[in-house]
């Protein structure tokens, strides 16, 4: 984030005063440019320190966990860092249980999920909350409808998903769809009321239609405030996903973590959790930079 | 801030008729707003005549609540009449339109796109995204004009307050408006930057000559930036008094500081204290 100018020259009386027709304007503007450059140089030097910094987060936790994994000298407890990367390694292209998939299969099942559960539950949430902000009778039809699920973890319909729909791949995805749907609805929504009326009086004094004040000005508007909702229900996505699998599930990943874990593979229970992490940061990743793409100011 | 009048097309631009603009009629315009909940349904104009001239730079002066922004935002297309009629250059106002641009309080620039962008947005959107050549040629003068030309790929949340409106008076400028509304445009800048923004607006009016109705509560602005002063009052919003400002152009800073200057900000100060003396006995009556 860069700061705002402050205090350019141009801002003074004194060019006021005494500017006539001729008062150079190359000069000035140079220090707008070069104030800009400064500050997203800034930006960029602020972003490669914060990284640094995270790396050195992470490391610190590798030696701690290696440490406490010597003192303890137990593998069921806690595998040391070697055992579990090679164990890691190995289970990449190896199947597990035999018959079933690598790490790499059960994170393509778990990743297939949640693609079409979010993917569902984000397309239905933006049309909900686009159509409860434009109509309302469905804003105060729909309204209680979200007050209500909202506050229920999706955890809690796994036992009916599984009455309805059995142990198959449209329980897990209904669950997730179920999860992600109000969350999108109610970011859409706020995201929607909170673009200024002025904005899009501004495009329309500008001579633009109502449709592309529509697209072009309140929907993009709208776009940072919702991705970052969208973000904020992916990691309700996980979640709801892993935990699914851990109920009932016969590949992904969580359902690789209980069953190693069950047979005390402590290193593989931790790879699980890497290969989560890895995954749940991924995603995050894609949706992050579709923020940055839409927001200026973050970038 | 100072003008490149040396520049062709503002040379152009300055070299016009100098009452280029439209004309602006407003005839018993009543507006209410409904009342919400339990709150009363409000009068916020009642009977408002308005004429301005071509080229004439109309400055409405009132204290909050009047009805003054309700005026303008009635000429923007903004909002409906309940009665009455508000007319520009003899048509009636149904919508917003290029035509008439408006600055508001906030410069209200969009934030995701450049300095460029923001100034193309209603050229594009009116020639359906194919600006023609002549159109970009004069977004780069105007950037010059209004002293952005190196800022052009900053996005708003890069430029400073001052700037950020400047870029915001070239966007508006690109649509060539024959009537500008400005809605209290410095109102949220500080002392310093508000001035400089004056006498900006002062220079750029002499160059890119247009009728201006101009919303304001600070006596002072009205009288230095105003060939008209109409006095509002509030419940209901109407029109008290219209007082003529007839201080050589072009002014500049220096000019509140003539004795002129002074003996009419404290005429029309004078007015406005009685106008809202009055407006607040009648309520109490």
């Amino acid at each position: 984030m860069t700061g705002a100018l402050t205090g350019v020259p141009t801002e003074t009386l004194g060019t006021a005063r005494d500017g006539g027709p001729s008062a150079s304007s190359a000069s000035r503007g140079d220090g707008v440019r070069d104030a800009v450059r400064r500050g997203r140089a800034g930006a960029r030097r602020q972003q490669a320190y914060r990284l640094l910094a995270g790396l050195g987060g992470l490391a610190v936790l590798l030696v701690l966990w290696q440490v406490w994994a010597v003192v303890l000298h137990d593998d069921a407890l806690l595998p040391t860092v070697p055992a579990t990367v090679s164990d890691f390694i190995t289970y990449l292209h190896e199947q597990y249980p035999t018959g079933s998939q690598t790490l790499v299969g059960h994170a393509a099942v778990s990743l297939r999920r949640i693609g079409f559960g979010f993917g569902l539950g984000a397309i239905g949430g933006l049309v909900l909350g686009s159509l409860m902000s434009g109509v309302r009778a469905v804003r105060y039809g729909v309204d209680p409808v979200l007050t209500v699920l909202r506050p229920v973890p999706p955890l809690a319909f796994i036992p009916l998903f599984i009455v309805w729909l059995g142990v198959d791949e449209s329980a897990k995805i209904g669950l997730i769809t179920l999860g992600t749907l109000p969350m999108v609805a109610t970011a859409t929504l706020g995201a929607l009321d909170a673009v200024p009326r002025s904005l899009e009086q501004a495009s329309l004094s500008l001579g633009a239609s109502p449709l592309r004040t529509l697209l072009l000005v309140r929907l993009r508007a709208a776009l940072p405030a919702l991705i970052t909702g969208m973000r904020l229900a992916l990691g309700g996505a996980w979640s709801s996903i892993i935990a699914a699998e851990l109920v009932g599930a016969t590949e992904g990943i969580g359902f690789v973590t209980l069953q190693a874990g069950n047979y005390l593979q402590t290193t593989l229970v931790l790879s699980g959790i890497v290969v989560i992490a890895f995954l749940g940061l991924a995603t995050d990743g894609l949706l992050r930079l579709a923020l940055r793409f839409a927001d200026p100011s973050v970038r | 801030m100072s003008l490149d009048l040396s520049s062709p097309a503002a040379a152009v631009a300055a070299g016009g008729s100098h009452r280029d603009g439209a004309a602006v009629l407003v005839r018993g315009v009543r507006k209410t707003f409904r009342g919400r909940r339990r709150q009363a349904t409000r009068t916020a104009l009642d009977g408002v005549d308005l004429a301005v001239a071509p080229g004439e730079f109309a400055c409405l002066l009132g204290p909050s609540g009047c009805g003054k922004s309700t005026l303008l935002n009635i000429l923007a297309g903004f909002e409906t009449v309940d009665g009455g009629e508000a007319t520009v250059d003899g048509e009636t106002v149904r919508g917003p339109g290029a035509e008439r641009g408006v600055l508001f309080q906030t410069p209200n620039l969009f934030p995701w796109l450049s300095t460029w962008d923001n100034v193309l947005y209603g050229p594009r959107a009116r020639h359906r995204g194919r600006v023609p050549d002549e159109v970009r040629a004069e977004a780069v003068e105007l950037l010059r004009t209004v002293g952005l030309a190196d800022a052009r790929d900053a996005y708003p949340h890069e430029l400073s307050g001052g700037m950020r409106h400047r870029a915001a008076f070239a966007r508006v400028l690109i649509n060539k408006p024959r009537l500008l509304l400005m809605d209290e445009p410095f109102g949220a800048l500080d002392a310093l930057t508000r001035g400089s923004m004056q006498a900006f607006l002062l220079q750029l009016w002499q160059a890119h000559p247009t009728t201006i109705v101009f919303v304001t509560h600070d006596v002072e602005e009205a009288v230095l930036l105003g060939d008209r002063i109409h006095v509002m009052s509030g419940s209901p919003g109407r029109i008290r008094a219209s007082i003529d400002v007839d201080l050589e152009r072009p002014r500049s800073i220096d000019t509140t500081e003539t004795l002129e200057f002074v003996t009419l900000k404290r005429r029309v100060r004078g007015q406005l204290e009685s106008v809202v003396h009055a407006a607040a006995t009648e309520v109490t009556a």
